[in-house]
């Protein structure tokens, strides 16, 4: 027996990749540039001066809004408190109007008198409940 | 050329460098150690902040009528440098402030940077004072203008009923804070909680929506009292008349529900008026139903005979002989007018008000029961009413009493008690024996509205309910014609009450000197709805309760029967024979009739 025996020829070590081929350079077909106008300087500066005045334009017109609120604001602040004293004004009235004292004195001038003793009449049965009395002097308006 | 400008152009490079570096160290100064020092004293120079005053509440009576209130006010200041022309602006306008042209002139000439004009003026006199100036300057070159005058926003409080219920209700002090009354008893409620406003400013001026901070003031709650007006007006004006009538130092009268111990009115005079407190001596200023205490004299009898029947050591027809004199230990004690020796019943000695039949059936109880049903009627002890300044008045412990105390106590002497604690008394008989705490507050409301009623407080059980009705059917005989008070009845309606004539101490010289005269009573008497009691402190000339006291029960109670609409109960009473003639009569009448027990 053969101790050297042959590389198994039939199996040969695979060989590297062939490397992919570079795609060759060459020339453009000749780029030309766009012929472009250059932007002209009064236009730029009017689109930049128009955004600016548009740009005032508009914080103008919500300061003017902002400050027509508060106008608004003032004057109905202002409102609310001349209603309000007024409104505290007629209840002076109304309370010294309505006070017992002013009660009584303007029923004893039109001749009213406060009765003594209390009687009811009861609605179910028709009854008079208590014992009615005729009343001689005014009791409440006396001072 | 150009190799002569290098080192120019790199000496420049150098001096920027520098230059920028020292920016440089300075802005990481600014921005970055002292950043917050800057920003704090920009927050201080910028920041401006100002006291939302809160209002306070109303102080309503049980139907909402406001007794109590605060608006809007304007007090205005000055700044006297600025005035220019002193006697040309307090002309015109003084007579916008109801004062004088001197008056306005002296406040507005010197040299103060702040003084006040007027304090309290409606927003409408501000407004003119605002355009009176202005009119006055119209006529005038700029450096001769009137200027100065400034508005600082206040509430003032206002009272529009007046003196009514002044007792009750105190008044505000100069702080704003309640100085008597309820406006002291429940000043945190009324208050409220003053908000803030937080706010950036520049040039004296807030600088709008920067970044300010509002906290909304609370606003105080609103107390509802359980006084009707108008119950307390005929209270008020009858107490008036009745202390002027009679001479007297002062008067109380207090009108109370005795279910609820609800106080309907609380009358004293002689009154103040609370929307011009500085005015008022400091001596009126007090609740004089809460404050003054005196002995009560023969009102103190029904407290006796009720532990005496609870007690079961008299019957109400139990006869005593009463003569007008009665000796114990070293004192001779009599009733007040001389008469014969009598035989009164139980009932009998309450109607005719005996002192000595008072003392004979006290001393049929030991000292120490006498004093305990005194003590539940409340006697020493504070009502709970949560009025300020209340005083529980003098009540000795036993082992401190004299030989006579026990029989002083019996008819109502040797201890003393507050208006409001004799009405308490009387209301316990009238609900059924038991004392439940009087009260005047019937709830409160906060800004929203929600309303919360102040929770019933339990009462105490004093003596039994049948006691208690004995009691009133006894005490329908002092309103009776043989009693001491027919001045108190009132037509169609059965009426129970207690007169009391009582010596009164003189604080001035410690001794008794005057009377103190007083009614209390209820009606129905038979199912009481209505307690009142009328006290006139040493009135002049008449002195007796039936007289002074018994006619001002008729007539508040009458308009309080009308106008809670309390109809008569349309029984009939059986009265209890008062002496052993009367009893002798009904005795032969039940014999031969039915078998009703005697």
């Amino acid at each position: 027996m053969a101790l050297l025996q042959p590389l198994n020829p039939s199996k040969p070590r695979p060989l590297a990749k062939p490397k992919p081929s570079r795609p060759s350079l060459r020339l453009l077909p000749q780029l030309r540039p766009i012929p472009s106008q250059p932007a002209k300087p009064v236009t730029f500066a009017v689109i930049l001066s128009s955004i600016l005045v548009l740009g005032s334009l508009v914080l103008l017109l919500i300061n003017t809004l902002l400050a027509q609120d508060a106008f608004v604001l003032h004057r109905l602040q202002q409102h609310v408190a001349t209603l309000t004293a007024q409104e505290q004004a007629v209840t002076a009235i109304t309370d010294r109007e309505s006070s017992p004292d002013s009660l009584a004195t303007k029923a004893t001038l039109l001749g009213m008198v406060a009765g003594e003793t209390p009687v009811f009449l009861d609605l179910n049965t028709g009854k008079v409940v208590g014992a009615p009395g005729k009343t001689t002097k005014n009791l409440l308006a006396t001072r | 050329m150009i190799k002569d400008m290098r080192p120019r152009i790199r000496g420049l490079f150098l001096v920027s460098l520098i230059v920028m570096s020292i920016f440089t160290a300075r802005l990481v100064q600014v921005q970055g150690f002292q950043a917050d020092a800057y920003a704090a004293r920009a927050a201080r120079e910028l920041r401006s902040s100002a006291t939302l005053p809160a209002v306070r509440g109303d102080i309503t009576d049980v139907n909402g009528v406001v007794l109590a209130r605060s608006v809007e006010a304007v007090n205005i200041t000055v700044d006297q440098t600025l005035v220019g022309d002193p006697t040309a602006a307090a002309e015109a306008i003084a007579p916008l402030l109801g004062l004088t042209a001197p008056e306005v002139a002296l406040k507005l000439t010197g040299i103060r940077r702040f003084a006040y004009v007027a304090k309290n003026v409606t927003p409408q006199i501000w407004d003119s004072v605002k355009s009176a100036i202005l009119d006055l300057n119209k006529t005038r070159s700029i450096e001769k203008r009137v200027s100065g005058f400034y508005a600082e926003k206040t509430f003032h409080r206002e009272y529009p009923a007046g003196p009514l219920a002044a007792s009750v209700l105190g008044f505000v002090n100069a702080s704003g804070h309640g100085g008597g009354g309820i406006e002291y008893a429940l000043d945190r409620s009324l208050a409220g909680v003053d908000g803030s406003y937080i706010f950036d400013s520049g040039g004296g001026a807030a600088i709008p929506s920067a970044n300010d901070v509002l906290v909304a003031a609370k606003p105080g709650r609103t107390i509802r009292l359980t006084i009707n007006r108008d119950i307390q007006w005929v209270a008020q004006k009858e107490i008036d008349a009745q202390v002027k009538a009679s001479g007297a130092l002062s008067g109380t009268a207090i009108v109370m529900d005795p279910q609820t111990g609800a106080i309907l009115a609380l009358a004293s005079a002689p009154g103040y008026d609370p929307n011009d407190v500085s005015k008022t001596p400091i001596s009126l200023l007090g609740i004089p139903a809460v404050d003054e205490v005196y002995e009560p004299g023969s009102t103190g009898k029904v407290m006796t005979l009720s532990a005496a029947l609870e007690e079961k050591v008299v019957t109400p027809t139990t006869i005593f002989n009463v003569p007008y004199k009665l000796k114990r230990g070293d004192r001779t004690f009599h009733d007040d007018e001389k008469h014969a020796t009598w035989q009164l019943t139980t009932a009998g000695i309450l109607a005719k008000s005996s002192n000595v039949g008072a003392i004979q059936v006290g001393e049929k109880m030991s000292h120490a029961t006498l004093r305990n049903y005194l003590s539940r009627f409340g006697i020493g002890q504070l009502t709970g009413v949560g009025l300020p300044g209340e005083t529980a008045g003098l009540f000795l412990p036993v082992d401190k009493w004299s030989q006579s105390s026990a029989r002083t106590f019996a008819f109502g002497q040797g201890y003393s008690l507050t208006a409001m604690q004799a009405t308490s008394v009387f209301a316990a008989v009238a609900n059924d024996g038991v004392r439940v705490v009087p009260t005047l507050i019937a709830g409160m409301s906060d800004a929203d509205g929600h309303y919360t009623s102040s929770a019933m407080r339990p009462g105490v059980r004093v003596i039994s309910a049948e006691t208690a009705r004995t009691m009133r059917l006894m005490m329908e005989g002092v309103v009776s014609a043989g009693g001491t008070a027919p001045a108190a009845q009132i037509v169609g309606y059965r009426v129970a009450g207690k007169t009391g004539t009582a010596n009164r101490v003189d604080n001035t010289c410690s001794c008794y000197r005057g009377y103190t005269a007083s009614f209390i009573g209820f009606a129905p008497a038979d199912k009481p709805a209505l307690v009142m009691s009328v006290t006139i402190q040493d009135p002049k000339g008449i002195h007796f309760g039936g007289l002074l006291g018994a006619p001002i029960f008729k007539k508040v109670i009458s308009f309080a029967l009308k106008s809670l609409s309390i109809p008569p109960t349309g029984q009939a009473p059986t009265p209890i024979p008062l002496d052993a003639q009367q009893l002798a009569k009904v005795s032969a009448v039940t014999a031969s009739g039915s078998a009703v027990k005697p």
